[in-house]
């Protein structure tokens, strides 16, 4: 064993063992109990893809898979378009521009349960002040209800995590911005491009990779959506708000289906897995 | 793009970005104004803007609720954050100077397996990772949480930690190992001082990882002995202060101010680590 290998391992022992006990462990545990019929009374018996099988037949586990897409359908776009907006106006770096980036960026940093109150209270159907301002100008007549219907409550939770996590888009988009040469906008200016021009023809094409990778990263956010649905709406109307993660919480702590819920969690992180891959090819494809 | 924009121009921006600036403001300045009111005003109709008279009511029941217990939460969740960033430091610039200076055989294996960790959710590993926590007695204790906190945060920190090493000149260290430094002394009184940016990027993304979990905390703590300031918000709202908006925008306000004054110290450091980091 040559020196680098002594010390390396010597300074690595550390993160080696929190990996293996914390990581490594409960990944191979979560494949072992995905192929169990687990029971906390007798020996768990072994049964192959049964727990996948049943999985498919579960109408709530599609139902949850559903909505975690059509949650994920209304809420990328609306991150997306708030950060490339605040992004594009403030990309310049002045002074007054940095302070504006913080404090668009704030509502990052609150939690999604205190935030989610935050909204609750706004959006109140009782005493929310925005229902008295709707009711004031007189667009609703009586008291709007974001709750009792899955698009509105899928609406309402959307406007609450735009205004919460765009500003972490936006920043990630601004570091693109940053990286694209100031000389191709100076060549452009001099070939007489307009604006709108030089925005289709080069800020949009050098920001691709950028523009992929926040889409793909607030893609995956929105699959891991849970406690913003706890909170906010805990899964109603009649389940039509219930989140894959919710889901499965739900059958392995709720009704002990642990072998099941093993198995969603599986479908879950190879699903991510992917995305994560995706991200990767279009971080490497930003560098070339 | 380089085209002079005129005074009005400006001026409308600013006065644009203002009023976004305060929209954006206002869900948090209205949970903070609802907070300041004595009960009957919060659910006055039509609302009343100014909180008359301003009082400090509904922090005294939230903080009082049960001898404190709140204030046990808040404490559950500082210590949690506190362990957890000493650990981050402890472990990950090990690591991080493992990777960057002693390059042997497979370390670029390890290097990988350590962002798979960024790559997996740990929200799917929940039921092996109770399960594990039980087998090894740490169920329902912060270390228990802490542990699993460092584990699913230090791959970004590790990263973050390496590159700031590994674009510091090498010749540093060469000439002090010529001077008869150890690697020890060299990594915690030249190197550390050189990459207080990049720790501070480590520290904002632990500190909000840890203090703004509800779902581990959930699931992992039992009791008021490890549960944190989220769990705590939710479940006197769900339990004791239902629909009691007063008490809970109170208590939504105090769980907010610790990392809000954070933010604003280290936001500089982030904002730049961040924009850097994580698109390279």
């Amino acid at each position: 064993m040559d020196t680098n290998m002594r010390k390396g391992l010597l300074y690595l022992t550390p993160v080696a063992l929190l990996i293996v006990i914390f990581f490594i462990v409960p990944v191979i545990s979560m494949f072992h109990l995905s192929f169990l019929e687990w029971s906390p009374t007798k020996a768990n018996t072994f049964v192959f893809f049964e727990n996948y099988i049943d999985l498919f037949h579960d109408s709530h586990f599609l139902q949850s898979f559903g909505n975690t897409l059509l949650y994920t359908v209304i809420v990328t776009p609306i991150i997306f378009f708030m950060a490339f907006f605040f992004a594009l106006v403030l990309r310049k770096n002045t002074g007054s521009n940095v302070v504006y980036r913080v404090i668009f960026f704030i509502p990052f940093t609150i939690s999604f349960v205190a935030a989610s109150y935050v909204w609750l209270w706004l959006l109140s159907d009782t005493y929310g002040i925005l229902n008295y301002v709707l009711l004031k100008v007189g667009i609703v007549e009586k008291p709007f209800n974001f709750f009792n219907e899955q698009f509105r409550a899928m609406m309402a939770v959307s406007m609450m995590i735009g205004w919460k996590t765009q500003g972490f888009s936006m920043l990630l988009l601004l570091s693109g911005m940053a990286g694209i040469p100031n000389e191709v906008y100076e060549s452009a200016a001099i070939d007489g491009a307009g604006r709108v021009r030089v925005f289709f023809r080069i800020t949009l094409p050098l920001l691709r990779p950028t523009i992929v990778l926040a889409l793909i990263l607030s893609l995956a956010g929105s699959f891991r959506a849970f406690d913003q649905f706890y909170v906010m709406t805990h899964g109603n109307p009649l389940n039509r708000t219930m989140t894959l993660l919710m889901y499965i919480n739900r059958v392995g702590f709720e009704y002990f289906e642990v072998g099941k819920s093993a198995a969603a969690s599986v479908a879950f992180s190879l699903f991510l897995l992917g995305l994560s891959v995706l991200q990767l090819k279009a971080g490497r494809y930003g560098r070339d | 793009m380089t085209k002079k924009t005129g005074i009005f121009g400006k001026i409308a921006f600013h006065a644009m970005m203002v009023l976004l600036a305060c929209l954006f403001f206002a869900p948090l300045v209205w949970t903070l104004i609802t907070s300041l009111k004595i009960s009957s005003e919060v659910i006055a109709y039509p609302p009343e803007f100014w909180p008359s008279p301003v009082t400090l009511v509904q922090y005294g029941k939230i903080l009082g609720y049960q001898d404190g217990v709140f204030l046990k939460f808040l404490f559950n969740t500082a210590i949690m954050v506190a362990m957890t960033l000493g650990l981050m430091v402890l472990v990950a610039y090990p690591a991080a100077y493992a990777f960057v200076f002693f390059p042997f055989k497979g370390s670029k294996f390890i290097f990988i397996l350590v962002l798979a960790i960024m790559m997996v959710p740990f929200q799917s590993l929940v039921i092996p990772l109770y399960q594990l926590l039980i087998k090894l007695r740490l169920f329902d204790t912060k270390p228990g949480l802490t542990f699993i906190y460092i584990t699913y945060s230090i791959p970004f920190c590790i990263f973050m930690l390496r590159n700031a090493l590994a674009s510091i000149p090498p010749a540093i260290r060469e000439s002090a190992l010529i001077d008869g430094a150890k690697d020890s002394r060299i990594l915690t009184s030249m190197y550390f001082p050189l990459t207080l940016p990049a720790l501070s990027t480590c520290i904002v993304f632990v500190f909000l990882a840890v203090w703004n979990d509800f779902l581990l905390s959930m699931l992992f703590a039992s009791s008021a002995k490890a549960r944190n300031i989220q769990v705590a918000l939710n479940y006197l709202s769900v339990t004791k202060f239902t629909q009691d908006w007063g008490v809970i925008n109170a208590g939504v306000v105090i769980s907010m101010i610790p990392v809000i004054i954070m933010f604003v110290f280290l936001q500089k450091h982030y904002v730049a680590g961040m924009t850097s980091g994580s698109v390279k």
